[in-house]
């Protein structure tokens, strides 16, 4: 059984169609990529993942289980799908919203009626292992968006969810911290089940093995990172990328690109890092 | 004078007081933190203890003992390490700014024993004024200095826990924190925007167009609360939030804090059976 | 006029705390029942929203600014108890962490501000919006109105608070022991205040935001709205309206109005022919006009125009009541009676005019 099966799930937003009869199964521990540009429809698909959004129309099953407003509010239900899935906000301001990181690393636990001994215990731990012991007591306000990020995800993991859903997690982020967050993503991912919204091309490849792209509520297209990144003329539909004009001294060009680094040679065609080698390759 | 008004004019003075508040917050969080005598006490001891204190200073009738409690209030400045320059600056000028303004008038209004005469407008300035009007100010400034006296040196977080133990319902106290936790984002998002208005003002705004500025700000805030409201209640369904509401602090009670209780106790006795 | 530590006697103090807990308790209860947990992160932003309000300097005409409390969109957005609980938050949170405002009298700054100002902004905005669609510009009215009446009402709330002090406590010397003003002097100098500044600016923020409100967000409005259509301008079959908090606040007033009396002296320039002859009322009006002594004889106007009307009850007091409080109270039940009664012939005869007009065949 999928972990997560999707009918014809449609779901309007007052005026807007966010999601158009979306139709897709994700298997456990499957890595997934939701492509799209901004308003595609992917952070309505992961609330509705997440049991927070209900459609309106089809359905979206958790295991099986359809996911709508009866169901959530069957108790031994609710306990344990909240245990198991947990979710990442793309504003980290949104998700913290305890007094002090270690209300909010205790939050979850506390809801599920942990003792306080042992979430005292397991936000020390978890503290450490994320390197945030140092802001314990530190109020929200004064995070940097690298270290509200950390707390965020810290507090989410703090229940050892099977399943991730992560709404564009390198949002907010300078690029060190980009890749921080992506190292430590692909670190703790063993046996669960991550799909990640993002429009980030570069990260894919390291963070998933499938992925769907949509485009206005609708799945444009699925398959490999491989397949998706190479298709240019998908990329370009999708406005996952755009071409661009831009000058080097007295010539002007155009090509489709990410804003990746190149060099111009007189009258040659530029050198651009195709985007389907992996990231390190020359 | 209303001409020069306009030039620090409600846009930069908005500006002005919320940079103040955003400062005030960052001293009191670091000096909270601080090893002082007062920092090291339990949130509850600290929260009771101003609260008896100021009670005692305001409702006293002998203004000596209004006296002693803030010569008590000075010496536990003095050992938590906190600047006195500070606490002139932050404190005790604006109460007497304020208070001063608001006590002044009675001065002459008050009926009683005459002792001068005001010049040119021949206002009798009586001994029950000046005696009241030094009263007043004496109490607010007391008063004043031990609420900043708590607040910096116990973190705020810990002041709204410990209110859980005076009988506060847990509700209260979960939307109190929430508040608090949120105002600095509204008051931080509040001066972006106004700081960005403020880049592109040339020259004088009428009165007009200030006022829609205020209405447009205004309005702004107002979706963003709203908007932000409806995401962290997503977000708290999220993390398992059914209704129920749990707190969870880690307050422990010390000798330092018995003694401190003890001493607290001793004081007011004294200063009541001195009374 | 949030009123500092020091100005209120501590059973001042007490009695406010003792006024507000009751409103406290109701407003948690009803929340608890409601709850929707929804509600929590909405009253905390909203609150945080009013503290924002709070220190927003407005501008006014004449290079001056004011500041408001929000009462009125709050009100509006959140009903009035769900308001009274955010604004005693944003005034607690300025009282305890900003120092703004005192800890002893933080009751009668939340029963002030909190209690009184989203009680009397919900009803006025109820009363006046009444059954109106939520898009129409009448609700905007409403709320300004009632954001100017509650600050306002506030703000006298605090002048009586403060205007008591000095007769009630004093010292052995005489010299009043808390706040120094009595109520002839601390009633207009904080209602000048607000009924000029602080209310208009109340108005236009409350006023403003309900207009954002109806093209943004509309649905917003129907929380204090219930049974009122989108866009249909309703028709008044039976004006159906919450009158009760008004009631209260009515009675409310009647019951205080005795403190009437207390005002040493009579009204400032609100003196007979009679009063300027006496030697002890000429005294007195020289003190409250700071040293100016009224002229020797009256002025012939005011003697010709006073003999103009006789009342028929004059200085409140019915003849047959030889009690003052009494007839004080009567009185206010007298005069109140009759406005009510020209309200409901009003209401009545626009009704009738209102539905004879619309009684045009429908398609």
């Amino acid at each position: 059984m999928s972990i997560y099966d999707l009918q014809n799930a449609n779901y309007r937003y007052q005026e807007v169609l966010a999601l158009d009869s979306v139709t897709c199964a994700i298997e456990r521990g499957e890595r997934i990529a939701i492509l799209g540009a901004n308003g595609s429809g992917k952070s309505t698909l992961l609330r509705l993942l997440d049991g927070l959004y209900f459609a309106q129309s089809g359905s979206v099953s958790f295991e099986g289980r359809e996911l709508n407003e009866e169901s959530l509010q069957d108790e031994n239900f609710v306990y344990e799908f909240r245990k198991r899935v947990g979710f990442v906000f793309q504003n980290p301001d949104v998700q913290l919203f305890n007094p002090t990181v270690f209300d909010e690393l205790a939050f979850g636990p506390l809801q599920l009626r942990w003792s306080r001994k042992q979430i005292i215990e397991a936000v020390d731990i978890m503290l450490e292992r994320m390197n945030l012991m140092h802001l314990k007591h530190r109020v929200p306000h004064r995070l940097s968006g690298g270290e509200k990020k950390r707390v965020a995800l810290a507090s989410v993991l703090m229940l050892d969810p099977e399943v991730l859903l992560l709404d564009e997690p390198t949002a907010y982020l300078d690029p060190k911290s980009q890749s921080q967050m992506i190292d430590f993503l692909v670190e703790c991912q063993h046996d669960k089940t991550v799909i990640t919204a993002t429009h980030d091309l570069e990260i894919v490849g390291d963070i998933a093995e499938r992925c769907i792209v949509f485009e206005e509520g609708r799945v444009a297209q699925s398959g490999t990172p491989s397949q998706i990144l190479g298709d240019e003329s998908l990329l370009r539909r999708t406005s996952l990328i755009h071409e661009h004009r831009h000058r080097h001294g007295s010539d002007v060009h155009k090509h489709p690109h990410l804003h990746k680094f190149h060099t111009h040679i007189q009258g040659s065609v530029s050198r651009i890092r195709p985007l389907t080698d992996s990231p390190g390759s020359p | 004078m209303f001409q020069r008004r306009s030039r620090f004019g409600f846009l930069e003075r908005t500006i002005a007081d919320l940079a103040e508040i955003l400062d005030h917050a960052e001293t009191a969080a670091q000096s909270s933190g601080n090893a002082g005598l007062v920092q090291q006490l339990d949130p509850r001891v600290k929260v009771c203890g101003a609260l008896v204190l100021i009670v005692a200073a305001v409702s006293t009738t002998h203004l000596w003992m209004t006296g002693a409690v803030f010569l008590f209030s000075l010496l536990l400045i003095v050992l938590s390490h906190l600047s006195l320059r500070l606490y002139f600056k932050r404190t005790w000028l604006g109460v007497l700014f304020f208070t001063g303004l608001i006590a002044l008038p009675a001065i002459v209004t008050t009926p009683g024993l005459v002792i001068l005469q005001v010049p040119l407008l021949h206002w009798a300035v009586s001994k029950q004024g000046l005696t009241t009007a030094f009263r007043l100010l004496a109490r607010a400034e007391t008063a004043a200095t031990i609420t900043m006296l708590l607040i910096l040196t116990t973190q705020w977080t810990h002041v709204l826990k410990s209110l859980r133990y005076f009988y506060l319902p847990l509700l209260v106290v979960t939307i109190l924190s929430m508040t608090q936790r949120y105002l600095f984002l509204l008051l931080q998002l509040t001066k972006n925007l106004l700081d960005a208005r403020s880049s592109r003002k040339v020259g004088q705004w009428s009165v007009s167009q200030q006022r829609e500025l205020s209405a447009s700000v205004l309005s702004v805030l107002m979706s963003r609360s709203l908007f932000l409201s409806e995401e962290v209640y997503l977000a708290m369904q999220s993390r398992g939030f059914t209704g129920e509401i749990h707190l969870l602090d880690d307050f422990s009670f010390r000798w330092r804090d018995w003694l401190s209780v003890v001493i607290l106790i001793t004081v007011i006795a004294l200063l009541f059976l001195i009374s | 006029m949030h009123i500092p530590d020091g100005y209120l006697s501590p059973s001042t103090c007490t009695v406010m705390f003792a006024g507000a807990i009751p409103f406290w308790y109701v407003a948690i209860q009803r929340l608890k029942k409601v709850l929707n947990a929804r509600l929590i992160p909405r009253i905390a932003l909203l609150s945080a929203l009013s503290f924002v309000i709070m220190m927003f300097n407005v501008p006014l005409p004449g290079g001056t600014t004011g500041h408001a409390v929000g009462m009125g969109i709050l009100a509006v957005l959140l009903g009035p108890w769900a308001s009274m609980l955010a604004i005693s938050i944003a005034l607690a949170i300025q009282a305890l962490f900003f120092g703004d405002g005192g800890i002893t009298c933080f009751g009668a700054n939340c029963f002030n501000m909190a209690i009184a100002g989203s009680l009397v902004a919900y009803g006025v905005y109820r009363l006046i919006s009444a059954s109106a669609s939520l898009a129409s510009p009448r609700r905007i009215v409403a709320a300004a109105l009632a954001g100017y009446i509650a600050i306002n009402v506030s703000a006298f709330f605090a002048s009586i608070e403060f205007g008591v002090q000095p007769m009630l406590f004093h010292h052995a010397d005489g010299s009043p022991l808390y706040a120094p003003y009595p109520l002839y002097i601390s009633i207009p100098a904080m209602m000048i205040g607000h009924l000029s500044f602080a209310g208009i600016v109340e108005a236009v923020i409350a006023g403003s935001l309900v207009a954002y409100l109806q093209k943004t967000d509309i649905e917003l409005l129907r929380i204090t709205a219930p049974g009122v259509s989108d866009t249909e301008p309703a028709i008044p079959e039976a004006i159906v309206i919450n009158l009760r908090p008004l009631w209260l606040i009515l009675a409310a007033l009647m019951v205080l109005s005795p403190l009437g009396l207390l005002a040493a002296g009579s009204a400032w320039g609100e003196w007979s022919a009679e009063d300027l002859k006496n030697p002890e009322i000429r005294k007195q009006i020289t003190i409250a006009s700071r040293n100016m002594a009224p002229p020797e004889n009256p002025p012939t106007g005011l003697e010709m125009l006073s003999s103009f009307w006789t009342a028929p009850m004059p200085d409140y007091a019915p003849s047959i009541v030889k009690s003052p409080q009494l007839g004080y109270l009567l009185s206010a039940l007298f005069g109140t009676g009759v406005i009510l009664l020209l309200w409901f012939l009003f209401s009545w005869l626009l009704e009738r005019i209102v539905s004879v007009s619309l009684r045009t065949p429908k398609s």
